[in-house]
């Protein structure tokens, strides 16, 4: 190889490495500090002066959120005083039913009961999304959990409570959110159930001030379900 | 690799010029392809790219981390030397390598057999986005087309073949 022809593929690299520099530059932070003040319309799960908050950008029909959920109640167990979980809509274009699980989310939590509704759209996910029109399963979901049906349909068609989910999505993708689920423990980003679980603890564990000890990701967590992008 | 120092008529890309144009255009295709799945991992934060690979669960895990780093500008820097025609046959060997690990990792996963979500092969905010059934079949002429190019050795309008001619 000559020194001419070794040259130019050393500037094709420099090049490269040089444009990839400034374009990232250019690209908004993606590092997503906690909040210190939590708006009214935040969806959360315990105390809300824990010293480690998670947020959440999930999707309710993607499996691989359905899969970060053991992770996070066990999380919330083990630490109840110490964290508090914000769950940030993110529904995927790819997923059909995923807007209005969100719609019917939020609908919940409009009448107080997001997370009891959070529970049973992760649990009843693999049945509710090969549904032709999973609304009426929305509906009777509702009812069952005690909430106003009519104040509920009434929500389901809001372009209020729309453009609130989207705004929300908004937010996660100008901190290049791209895929489901993404979690920022403390700002720090973590991408899918099995990095949750992999380094979830470690990082609470390091803004809690404990010893970390290193641990592999078990199986408890299905192998299979990639996180999924947004398009 | 064939030394470009060694001055030889027949190593300049001969045969019909149908086959010749097909095959530029073959390595370029693969070229921008890799490129463009390169750049859109290195722009996005390295933890998207690292979730995907963790997800899939085939490599261990310890090393996923060094893979979501080094992976794209492998694509990055050998599906540019690709489209330039520079160090052809190591580019195409080196990409052909990289397709048959996709290929081994979507083809061990069951993400093949459900068919749903999306690979994760061009990054976030990339407007591509392939299912893990498609990504397949453009992995696998992809790396045909690897196999080509690294037999034929070099394609015109590249830059091996001006090199060689500006001898």
């Amino acid at each position: 190889m000559n020194s001419r022809y070794l040259f130019t593929g050393l500037i094709i690299i420099f090049i490269l490495a040089t444009g990839v520099f400034f374009l990232k530059k250019k690209m908004p932070p993606s590092n997503l500090k906690p909040s210190t003040v939590l708006s009214a319309g935040e969806k959360i799960k315990g105390p809300a002066e824990a010293p480690v908050e998670i947020i959440e950008y999930s999707d309710f029909q993607c499996p691989a959120c359905r899969d970060a959920q053991p992770v996070l109640t066990k999380l919330l167990a083990e630490y109840p005083e110490k964290i508090r979980i914000v769950f940030h809509h993110f529904p995927l274009p790819s997923h059909r039913w995923a807007a209005m699980a969100h719609q019917a989310a939020e609908c919940a939590h409009e009448q107080g009961k997001f997370w009891e509704y959070h529970d049973v759209l992760y649990q009843n996910q693999s049945s509710w999304s090969k549904l032709m029109n999973p609304a009426e399963t929305f509906l009777r979901d509702a009812g069952e959990m005690g909430l106003q049906l009519d104040d509920f349909v009434q929500c389901l068609s809001s372009e209020k409570v729309k453009r609130r989910i989207l705004e929300e999505k908004a937010v996660g993708q100008k901190l290049q959110v791209s895929s489901t689920p993404t979690l920022f423990i403390n700002g720090e980003r973590l991408v899918g159930p099995i990095e949750l679980q992999a380094k979830g603890p470690l990082i609470l564990k390091k803004f809690l001030g404990m010893e970390a000890s290193e641990a592999p990701p078990s199986q408890t967590v299905n192998a299979q379900n990639p996180p999924e992008w947004n398009p | 690799m064939e030394s470009v120092n060694e001055p030889s008529l027949s190593r300049i890309p001969r045969g019909p010029r149908p086959y010749r144009i097909v095959w530029t255009f073959a390595r370029i295709w693969v070229g921008l392809i890799f490129f463009y799945a390169g750049l859109s991992k290195l722009l996005e934060p390295v933890e998207n790219f690292r979730g995907v690979i963790a997800q899939y669960q085939v490599i261990p895990y310890e090393r996923v981390g060094a893979i979501a780093l080094i992976l794209p500008w492998i694509e990055l820097v050998f599906g540019t030397f690709l489209i330039l025609g520079y160090w052809e046959t190591v580019s195409a060997a080196v990409l052909g390598t990289v397709t048959l690990g996709f290929l081994l990792i979507l083809g061990s996963s069951n993400v093949l057999l459900e068919g749903g979500g999306d690979c994760g092969c061009f990054g976030a905010n990339s407007p591509i986005h392939l299912s893990p059934r498609q990504v397949f079949a453009m992995d696998f002429l992809n790396f045909l087309i690897c196999i080509k190019l690294y037999l034929r050795k070099r394609t015109p309008w590249s830059l091996d073949t001006f090199f060689r001619r500006a001898r």
